[in-house]
């Protein structure tokens, strides 16, 4: 027999097993109750599909090709009646608290019929989770329950989150980059707030959000020890939105640029800054800022692969239904042995970029960010106890400093960083493998399809100018793959370098 | 440097150049906008002045009298600024090409002579579509009570359908079933264009969906001839279909270069990341290999030799590949600027998937290649024919 020991030590060897397969440790561990509402979720996106987002999808890509300018509001509101902007807000939050990996079965399907109305919905998820991984309860409380509350009213509040800016794309991903780059967005602190300049490019959803999540810096010329996260709300003084872009694809979705002149921010809206992280860590400023990153990247990146797998399944259906409909040789090209083969890859590609944001996600839930609420007795806690108990027992203690300092030393004080690592790794592995297979699935539909995937009106060609945009947003899959060798690799390899040719 | 021609064909690279910097270069995002915005017709009617929409034809009649490798040419040059105009050289050229193929270059010729304007000399064609594998999707050919032959049926996709007056259209006969192709006034009453078809790229060279009801059509080959006719300037045409596919992977090629030598991250230029050279360096052997490739397959296409055309169109598809790799990479290089309007790239990716959907799907291109070579072989082993 071997003994425990000789068992960790050569699981411990590149490439180690507790990473490698992360999905196996979690499975055990999975509350069975997931997939009953995952499959639940599914249900809804198809519904969703049927009513709104198949009949909509190729009306409003016509649309802003027409009229640039077009902004889809109705489209915003509609997918508000459904629901949709507070499903994934954890309950204690005044959200539907659906738990978190469920939101990638959703963004598959929605996907699958329209990338860019995906967007219009899964951006918003992304300045939540710049929200929620901040640990400022207070903040996040009064934020996310204006969501709740313009779901109730019938006026949507939405939040996206401003990172990118005109000179610095790459760069904000990464903290080893940051100080060599070239950022812009300064925060200077005065009494009461911090007064900030500069500008953001291609922010999802912009025009259309109440709140946005900005990430400034204090020292221009060292942003990684000065990062700071501030709430701006539409309508601030000093905040005002530019253009937004023409893009090739995912046009329901429009990509602003906000501008900072003189914007004052008070106390009250910043999410994180030095005083922030110090009241719960004493780890350096870089670290935190690079945990905060690869927090929100590690829930984001897997959602970006299921955006990729839903492309890929829309690509595959477009095929398969013109395969079935059309004859080649006095026979139906579905019946033709290279066209099988063709179908028969791309549904593997779509199985293979599942299994990734699967097995993403479960390293979220086992060590990662949503390992408090995936964690079984939690998961059933937060589950069956009625609305009333978060109103009255949760929400009070959200505003209370010892709450967000308790989520804070959870989150960044006592993580760990193999796992945040781990997570970091696997958000990147699934975002390049979902996209990338996306991409190789669009251009397949196209081969088979010949002149007819060319045609707006089939929506082949659609898919392959929206697949296109997720190779490079949530960092380019370049960038994806350093950061996949940085967390999955380089560990098991000490003398690695990165950042420094 | 593009694809290595000959030298003597310096003078219309330079023309295609010149016109390229001055009519297209300042307006390509209009230009793209069609069918939103107006059909750029100053631009076609200044490039039928130039020669562009004549240049296979014979000097003596009205043409430039260039070969294959001159339209190669003309087209990798102005597609690697704007391959729509490209799009729509190409689209004359297949009518006129296969015309000569069917009833001789002097009747091909006599299509453009007198023509008044750029709607009167161009012709539309249908080069999204195989007239010879997807022949089953063709419109038929029939005789009309007076003894005319009429066509009925719907040709998808017939590109320049909205700006010329005439197509030349492949049917299948009256006489059989094999293809015989027809020269049809799109200007009739039995003919209904739909307007300008929004595709995923080529949008300044429309496509319409023409149905034809009995409509009377000028027959150009002999009701056996027309596979023949058409199988004997296919490889040209998949070779001329490529040079627009060079011309865009080109011009993505340069403009990624470009930015990455003035764009930092990192705090140095994304060229001197490695990856990002890597990835220049792909598309440089790409485009490269592409141009040798295209300039051999130019000289081989028309040889009427069978081995010579297997050699030209394995060229010609080989580059409509490449170019779909590299006008993603080319997007991928510019990261978020590569996805806009601005810089030209997404427009590239859009128009090299189109041209290599020219004569229909890739894959059935590929068997269409090769099925020639296994009836050989598998003759020669005794099998079947």
């Amino acid at each position: 027999m071997v003994s425990r020991a000789e068992i960790r030590a050569r699981l411990s060897n590149f490439p180690p097993f507790d990473d490698a397969s992360v999905g196996l440790s979690y499975g055990v561990r999975m509350p069975r109750h997931m997939v009953k509402q995952i499959r639940e979720v599914v249900s809804i996106a198809r519904a969703f599909n049927e009513q709104v987002a198949r009949p909509l999808s190729l009306e409003i890509d016509r649309k802003t090709q027409e009229d640039p300018s077009y902004m889809p509001r109705e489209l915003v509101e509609t997918a508000n009646r459904w629901g949709f902007y507070t499903m994934w807000i954890p309950r204690m939050f005044g959200g539907k608290g659906y738990n978190l990996p469920s939101m990638s079965y959703f963004s598959e399907e929605v996907a699958s019929a329209c990338l860019g109305i995906m967007n219009v919905i899964g951006v918003h998820y992304l300045g939540v989770a710049g929200v929620i991984s901040s640990a400022n309860t207070r903040l996040a409380k009064r934020v996310l329950s204006e969501v709740a509350e313009g779901e109730r009213s019938g006026w949507p509040c939405l939040i996206s989150l401003a990172v990118t800016e005109p000179g610095a794309g790459t760069d904000v991903e990464e903290v080893e980059l940051l100080d060599k780059g070239s950022v812009s967005c300064h925060a200077r602190k005065v009494k009461g707030g911090y007064v900030v300049n500069g500008t953001k490019v291609f922010i999802s959803m912009g025009h259309l959000s109440t709140w946005t999540v900005l990430y400034a810096y204090t020292d221009l010329r060292h942003p990684a020890e000065s990062t700071v996260g501030l709430m701006v709300k539409t309508g601030m003084k000093g905040f005002s939105l530019g253009s937004h872009e023409d893009k090739m694809g995912q046009r329901a979705c429009p990509a602003s640029e906000l501008v900072f002149e003189d914007c004052f921010v008070p106390d009250e809206l910043v999410l994180f800054d030095e005083g922030h992280a110090r009241a719960f860590s004493k780890k350096p400023r870089r670290t935190l800022a690079q945990t905060y990153i690869d927090y929100v990247v590690s829930a984001t990146r897997p959602g970006v692969c299921a955006f990729g797998v839903g492309a890929a399944r829309g690509a595959l259906e477009k095929a398969l239904d013109y395969a079935s409909k059309t004859q080649l040789n006095g026979r139906p090209l579905i019946d033709h042995e290279w066209v099988q083969s063709r179908l028969a890859q791309m549904y593997a590609n779509v199985a293979l970029g599942r299994l990734a944001y699967q097995e993403a996600n479960h390293a979220n839930s086992l060590r990662g960010l949503y390992r408090l609420l995936q964690f079984k007795p939690l998961y059933y806690y937060f589950l069956l106890m009625p609305d009333a108990y978060f109103k009255r027992v949760i929400s009070p203690t959200l505003d209370k400093r010892i709450t967000t300092n308790l989520m804070g030393r959870v989150s960044f004080d006592w993580a760990k960083q193999e796992d945040i690592r781990c997570c970091s790794g696997w958000a990147s592995l699934a975002k390049i493998t979902g996209t990338d297979l996306g991409l190789a699935n669009c251009r397949a539909a196209l081969e088979i399809m010949g002149a007819a995937g060319l045609r707006h009106d089939l929506g082949a060609e659609k898919l392959l100018r929206d697949i296109k945009l997720l190779q490079i947003y949530e960092g380019t899959n370049q960038l994806n793959r350093l950061n996949l060798f940085k967390c999955l690799i380089a560990p098991s390899f000490p003398k690695a370098r990165m950042f420094d040719e | 440097m593009g694809t290595v021609f000959k030298k003597e064909l310096t003078p219309m690279k330079e023309l295609a150049r010149a016109f390229s910097a001055k009519e297209l270069a300042p307006n390509i995002r209009e230009h793209d906008r069609h069918p939103f915005a107006p059909l750029f017709m100053d631009t076609l009617e200044k490039a039928y002045e130039a020669g562009f929409f004549g240049v296979v034809i014979p000097e003596e009649l009205g043409g430039a009298g260039g070969d294959l490798e001159t339209l190669c040419v003309l087209l990798e040059e102005i597609s690697s600024v704007d391959a729509s105009l490209g799009a729509a050289v190409f689209t004359n050229a297949c009518a006129q090409l296969t015309a000569g193929a069917c009833a001789g270059v002097k009747a091909a010729g006599a299509l453009m002579s007198g023509a008044a304007s750029v709607r009167e000399a161009i012709l539309a064609f249908p080069c999204y579509l195989h007239p010879v594998i997807e022949a089953e999707t063709l419109p038929r050919a029939e005789l009309s009570p007076g003894g005319q032959e009429v066509l009925s049926g719907t040709v998808p996709l017939l590109s320049l359908a909205t700006v010329a007056t005439r197509a030349v259209v492949p049917a299948r006969g009256a006489h059989g079933d094999d293809v015989s192709f027809f020269l049809v006034d799109l200007d009739r009453d039995e003919v209904t264009k739909s307007g300008p078809v929004l595709t995923l790229g080529f949008h300044a060279c429309p496509a319409a969906d023409v149905t034809l009801d009995r409509v009377p059509a000028l027959r150009l080959c002999s009701p056996d001839k027309g596979s023949e006719a058409f199988g004997s300037v296919y490889a040209a045409l998949l070779v001329a279909s490529a040079a627009i596919s060079a011309g865009i992977m080109r011009g993505s090629y340069e403009c990624a270069l470009a930015y990455a030598v003035q764009r930092r991250q990192g705090g140095r230029e994304i060229a001197r990341w490695s990856e990002v050279t890597m990835m220049l360096a792909d598309m440089l052997i790409a485009v490269r290999s592409s141009g040798l490739a295209l300039a051999q397959a130019s000289r081989l296409a028309l040889d009427g030799d069978a081995s010579s055309m297997e050699y030209a169109a394995s060229a010609a598809l080989t580059v409509h590949s490449l170019a779909c790799g590299v006008v993603s990479d080319g997007i991928q290089v510019l990261g978020g600027y590569g996805y806009m309007k601005d810089y030209g790239q997404e427009k590239r990716y859009r128009d090299a998937h189109q041209a290599s959907a020219v004569f229909g799907s890739h894959p059935l291109k590929k068997l269409s290649l090769v099925g020639p070579a296994v009836k050989t072989a598998s003759l020669g082993q005794g099998g079947m024919p």
